[in-house]
């Protein structure tokens, strides 16, 4: 069976946690419990009629408190770049993020994550800034673990690039 | 317990009371369990009657952490810790464990077990920094947006404000009013003049910090798109005869209802149509034309002026952007921003045969 590495990625308390939960366990929790080093979890996902068993790392935030540590990423077939919809400075660092790992010559296929798009009323992300970024082919998605949407379409986009990538 | 062998025994010792399992490295992926295996440990790996384990055949985790190890056992000095991870064994059970590589006497040895004592406190202390920096940026957002929603207020009393003064001129040059009138008029037109002052003053000081604002979903009455544009230029009229220009209304006569509420509405309005007549010659006409177009009704205001230079058109809808006149304003931006919460859009492009054309796009209603 394939097997593919995928991290999660980005800021403190964006919701990668609860992403992989919404994924994996199809639940979700209003409380905030950061995460402490690395949580790993499994889900296996059909793609193209194949079984793909993906192996999920929910890293902690990165911050001056637990900065990424880029020992983790090896062996990663991809990334889930996770932002807040709702701060705007979480989708700054995500774009610091990611060039640290393009820095660090891991060039794997990534997803960008717009998370708790139910806030819309708190929504704080400029539209023509995320056009840009599609422009630059950019997958962008917005999601919400919360209510559910956007989460396994996230998964099954990575996947089917990392699958492409792969057979390139 | 083998009493011989003096590196096994320091092992089951004090060790144990942390829940350490220690391993030895033999090559090859291979470990070998020195001493008693904790609680957790068998379990976790599923371990056999074969004394050798693969462990990166168990954990996700440890295979990354053992090529780190590998290298620390060759060149490495001390401890390479491998911080906490959490993770299901071939139990099913997701247990939190810590991984230190070391080499003792030649020996190259893994120690894991779950994180003791401070892993509760390191919790604590992270989950409380993280709490706090998210309520600090909370605040922060909070200030922001109520600094812009009272610019927007501030913006919006100037616009009744170039009505007053220009009725108060009509009334002034026609000679409508009595010479004892004349005086009062000239009182009534500085005081409006004062107020102008005022408030650019206050916009002038808001300037420097002006941050999103997405106007509240408004659950008020829709607009009528037909009535609010009479409405506006017949608000607007007094200015436009002073500035020597007509405005004229192209709109359908029956209503033309549209998402959104109906006092933001007419704001984008005033906003667009106040522009054109800053912008329109004398002489000309500024008009308002209505017009629906596949599901959306489209709201063009057009002016004979003279258009917007196009250095400046990509940035005229931007939040710091500056108006057709280079001035920085944040009325096209309140424009923008009201449009697109209603799941319309804004635009502009120069008018055929000269001048200005601002157009509002939103979805038509029911
Ligand atoms: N409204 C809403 N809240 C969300 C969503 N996703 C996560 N949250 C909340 O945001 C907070 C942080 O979520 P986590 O999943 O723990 O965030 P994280 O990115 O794993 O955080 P760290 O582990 O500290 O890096 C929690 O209170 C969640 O309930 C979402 O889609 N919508
Ligand atoms: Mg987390």
């Amino acid at each position: 069976m394939i097997q593919k590495k995928i991290c999660m990625i980005g800021s403190p308390a964006v919701g990668k946690t609860s992403l992989v939960r919404r994924y994996v366990e199809g639940v979700f929790t209003d409380e905030y419990l950061t995460t402490i080093g690395v949580k790993i979890d499994r889900k296996t996902l059909k793609h193209g009629g194949q079984d793909v068993n993906l192996i999920l790392w929910d890293l902690a935030g990165d911050d001056a408190f637990q900065p990424l540590k880029t020992s983790y990423l090896r062996g990663m077939s991809g990334y889930l770049l996770v932002a807040d919809g709702t701060r705007r400075s979480t989708l700054e660092h995500a774009l610091q993020l990611q060039q640290r790992i393009e820095e660090a010559h891991v060039d794997v296929p990534f997803v960008v994550l717009l998370n708790k798009h139910d806030l819309l009323d708190e929504w704080d992300i400029d539209e023509e800034f995320v056009q840009a970024l599609r422009g630059r082919g950019w997958d962008i998605i917005e999601s919400s673990a919360l209510v559910g949407f956007g989460v396994e379409e996230a998964f099954a986009q990575l996947t089917a690039r990392m699958l492409t990538t792969a057979a390139a | 317990m083998d009493v011989s062998s003096p590196s096994k025994s320091i092992f089951d010792g004090p060790l144990m009371l942390y829940d350490a399992a220690v391993l030895e490295y033999k090559g090859g992926g291979q470990f070998v369990l020195l001493g008693e295996a904790p609680g957790w440990f068998d379990g976790y790996f599923s371990t056999g009657s074969d004394d050798r384990l693969n462990l990166g055949d168990h954990s996700a985790f440890l295979n990354v952490f053992l090529l780190d190890a590998e290298q620390h056992w060759s060149e490495g000095e001390g401890r390479l810790q491998s911080g906490p991870w959490t993770e299901a064994g071939a139990d099913g059970r997701a247990v939190t464990l810590e991984a230190s590589a070391m080499e003792l006497d030649g020996r190259k040895l893994l120690l894991i077990a779950p994180p003791t004592l401070n892993l509760d406190a390191v919790q604590q202390l992270l989950q409380s920094a993280r709490d706090e920096h998210l309520s600090r940026e909370r605040e922060r957002k909070d200030v922001e947006q109520r600094e812009v929603l009272l610019h927007c207020i501030v913006h919006d009393l100037s616009n009744p404000l170039s009505g007053l003064k220009g009725s108060l001129q009509l009334l002034a040059e026609d000679n409508l009013v009595q010479r004892d009138g004349t005086e009062l008029l000239e009182i009534a037109t500085r005081q409006v003049d004062r107020m102008q002052t005022q408030i650019r003053a206050i916009l002038d000081a808001f300037r420097a910090d002006v941050a999103n604002q997405l106007p509240t979903a408004g659950q008020h009455a829709p607009p009528d798109v037909s009535e609010s544009s009479r409405a506006v230029a017949e608000a607007l009229s007094p200015a436009a005869r002073l500035a020597g220009l007509e405005i004229v209304v192209d709109a359908p006569d029956e209503p033309l209802l549209i998402v959104g509420d109906r006092d933001k509405f007419q704001r984008v309005l005033f906003n667009l149509a106040g522009n054109a007549l800053r912008y329109g010659p004398s002489g000309t006409s500024v008009r308002v034309i209505v017009q629906e177009k596949n599901g959306e009704v489209e709201i063009a205001v057009e002016d004979e002026g003279p258009g917007v230079p196009s250095e400046r058109i990509g940035t005229l809808f931007k939040r710091f952007g500056k108006g057709p006149d280079g001035q920085t304003g944040l009325g096209l931006y309140f424009c923008r921003i009201t449009a697109e919460h209603w799941g319309g859009s804004v635009g502009y492009s120069p008018r055929e045969g000269g001048g200005a054309r601002f157009w509002v796009r939103l979805p038509r209603r029911g």
